[in-house]
């Protein structure tokens, strides 16, 4: 009878057992799966993200038109790339990832940023120190190290190959946006490619008699949107002004003056790009500033103007000596292929002047521009001759660029995109 | 009938009661670990659910189908320790949508009786707020800049943040001998890939 019982009750409880233990099993088997769905989730998308720095990567150092062959085995998963080319310097890069039955996309455009991007961009210092009552206005890229001294002040993000070199413990200089490391990206471009477009839809000047002798150009805009220039082939005289619109003149905004130099001043009302060439020649590829060179709608009171300027110099730009000159203005991106911005014989100005600069500043190195002494009552440096610059980025030139302005070499995401995960039911 | 019989019952009471107690014993032991593997698993399938879509949205900081509206100084809107504004094209349709997380008050859940749990809110645009989790007890949000330091909240309009870091913890509603199940998943850094500036 007791046995009986016992027995009874040992079935009931097992069975009662059975079912609480498949529960637990059931729990610990949901538990499971969710956990693997996230892990399985994370790694796709690990693997996702991967592809793109493959794709980068390949992008970057094997050839502008890599094509990706698919598919990509990653860590026990499969990434599938596909490269497009949405417009000119642009690259779309989707990357889908599989892995354990789960799927990411991530898709990445990845542009050639402009040098224009740039408020500042050197391949060297040389000897020359960022100081105090310097301030740098919009990003700031040098391929060496930064050199500080006193208080420097830099508004935008700063990236240097090298690293920030104070040149004593009182030098504190202000990073508003921070710095960081990154790799080396030379001021270097050919202008080949300028070359053609120019002559498919812009404006060349050179000597087109094969004698291969140097252009100089002269060039005045306009605030009507024309410009008045002449020119001169080697030796010879300078031909007669003429003045033309400058979209007739440079359709597609694109001045190539092949082995020559092209002197600029005035208000342009327009796009374009001003190339110099050298072609071997040491007293070619320079563009002189002669005075001041502005938009006709100024960005500094109009954000929207349209009016854009690119000076691009295989050597250097230049600002020629002239005592009678005084202040000036100067909006443009500016690219200095082996030199920076150069003021001539600055030590020789009778006083200091300002030059006011809005846009960028791209050189092979940094330029000194004015005479300093120290103040004993201000207690610090001041310039006495020459021109100290007053510089601001042309934020425009986070979205836009003078056209046919040159592009740093690589690639470089500019927006990733997601995909949305489908989350399964667990309960 | 005689004393043997009497000892037989006796005996068999007594061990019958023995197992009983035994049973029950184990009967109060397997119900126990059976709630808290319920409530475990329920808490790490809302961590999962939070998680992926905060690695989602997260991510997608900053950006915008049309490229070209991509600014660097204008996504991180608003940002404290646990609430954060940010535009971000969720739907990819080309434009901004303005994506609101926040956190209600424990009084949103005074009725369970977990007394640290809140509300998890996530808002598009002008839209009827949606509930994210409503088990949180724990959610953080750090951020840093390019440099991964951190930058002492709130944010406004901050371009200096690079990276935000996020952590949260899930409690169960309900407890098992005061005991709640809880989850917890945290995010060092979350690289807000397109609020990196390059």
């Amino acid at each position: 009878m007791g046995g009986k019982i016992a027995l009874i009750l040992v079935l009931g409880f097992g069975s009662l057992f059975a079912v609480f233990g498949l529960k637990m099993l059931e729990s610990q088997n949901v538990a499971v799966d969710n956990y693997a769905f996230y892990f399985n989730k994370s790694q796709a998308n690990y693997l996702a993200t991967s592809g793109v720095h493959i794709a980068l990567t390949n992008l970057n150092q094997i050839s502008h038109t890599w094509t990706p062959t698919n598919p990509y085995p990653i860590a026990g998963g499969d990434v599938y790339l596909a490269v497009n080319t949405p417009s000119y310097g642009m690259r779309t890069i989707r990357s889908v990832a599989h892995y354990n039955g789960r799927t990411d996309t991530v898709i990445v455009t990845a542009k050639q940023k402009s040098f224009a991007e740039y408020g500042n961009y050197y391949q060297v210092f040389n000897n020359v120190w960022a100081a105090t009552g310097d301030t740098f206005s919009g990003k700031f890229h040098a391929n060496d190290w930064i050199q500080c001294y006193g208080d420097p002040i830099f508004l935008g993000q700063v990236t240097t190959t090298r690293g920030v070199k104070l040149y004593d413990k009182n030098s504190f200089p202000e990073f508003h946006e921070g710095w960081k490391l990154q790799s080396s990206d030379p001021v270097q471009f050919d202008t080949t490619s300028m070359r053609l477009a120019a002559f498919s839809g812009g404006k060349v000047f050179r000597d087109s008699t094969g004698a291969n002798r140097r252009t100089d150009v002269k060039m005045t805009f306009n605030s009507d949107g024309t410009v008045t220039y002449s020119y001169k082939i080697g030796s010879g005289s300078w031909s007669a002004d003429e003045i033309v619109n400058l979209s007739a003149l440079a359709p597609n905004g694109l001045i190539y003056v092949e082995k020559g130099n092209v002197y600029i001043q005035g208000t342009i009302n327009g796009q374009a790009t001003i190339v110099t060439s050298h072609r071997g020649d040491s007293n070619a590829g320079i563009v002189y500033v002669d005075n001041t060179m502005q938009y006709a709608s100024d960005p500094n009171i109009n954000p929207s103007s349209t009016d854009l300027l690119g000076l691009v110099a295989e050597r250097r730009i230049e600002i020629p000596f002239d005592a009678s000159r005084g202040d000036f203005k100067l909006q443009a991106a500016m690219f200095s292929m082996n030199g920076g911005l150069t003021v001539k014989n600055y030590a020789s100005y009778p006083a200091a002047y300002k030059m006011d600069i809005l846009g960028s500043i791209i050189g092979r190195n940094v330029e000194a521009t004015a005479k300093y002494v120290w103040n004993g009552t201000l207690k610090k440096y001041v310039p006495t001759n020459g021109y100290s610059y007053i510089h601001r980025y042309d934020k425009r030139f986070d979205l836009t660029a003078p056209p046919f302005f040159p592009k740093l070499r690589i690639f470089v995401p500019i927006a990733w995109y997601q995909g949305q995960v489908q989350i399964p039911a667990f309960y | 009938m005689g004393y043997s019989t009497l000892i037989d019952v006796l005996g068999s009471a007594i061990i019958g009661g023995l197992l009983l107690m035994n049973l029950l014993r184990l009967n109060a032991t397997v119900v126990e670990n059976e709630t808290h593997f319920s409530h475990d698993k329920s808490a790490q399938i809302d961590v999962v659910l939070i998680a992926t879509l905060i690695d989602r949205d997260f991510n997608l900081m900053g950006y915008c189908g049309d490229h070209s509206l991509i600014t660097s100084d204008s996504t991180l809107s608003y940002g404290d320790s646990t609430s954060i504004r940010f535009f971000a094209d969720i739907d990819n349709n080309g434009s901004y949508d303005d994506v609101y997380y926040y956190l209600s008050d424990t009084s949103a859940l005074s009725h369970t009786p977990n007394p640290r749990d809140r509300i998890l809110y996530r808002q598009i645009n002008s839209g009827t707020p949606q509930i994210v989790g409503n088990n949180i007890t724990e959610f953080s949000l750090v951020y840093l800049d390019g440099l991964r330091n951190e930058i002492t909240p709130p944010v406004v309009y901050n371009p200096n943040v690079n990276f935000v870091k996020v952590a949260f913890k899930v409690e169960d509603p309900f407890a098992y001998d005061d005991n709640y199940a809880q989850a917890v998943w945290r995010r060092l850094t979350v690289t807000t890939k397109n609020l990196v500036k390059q």
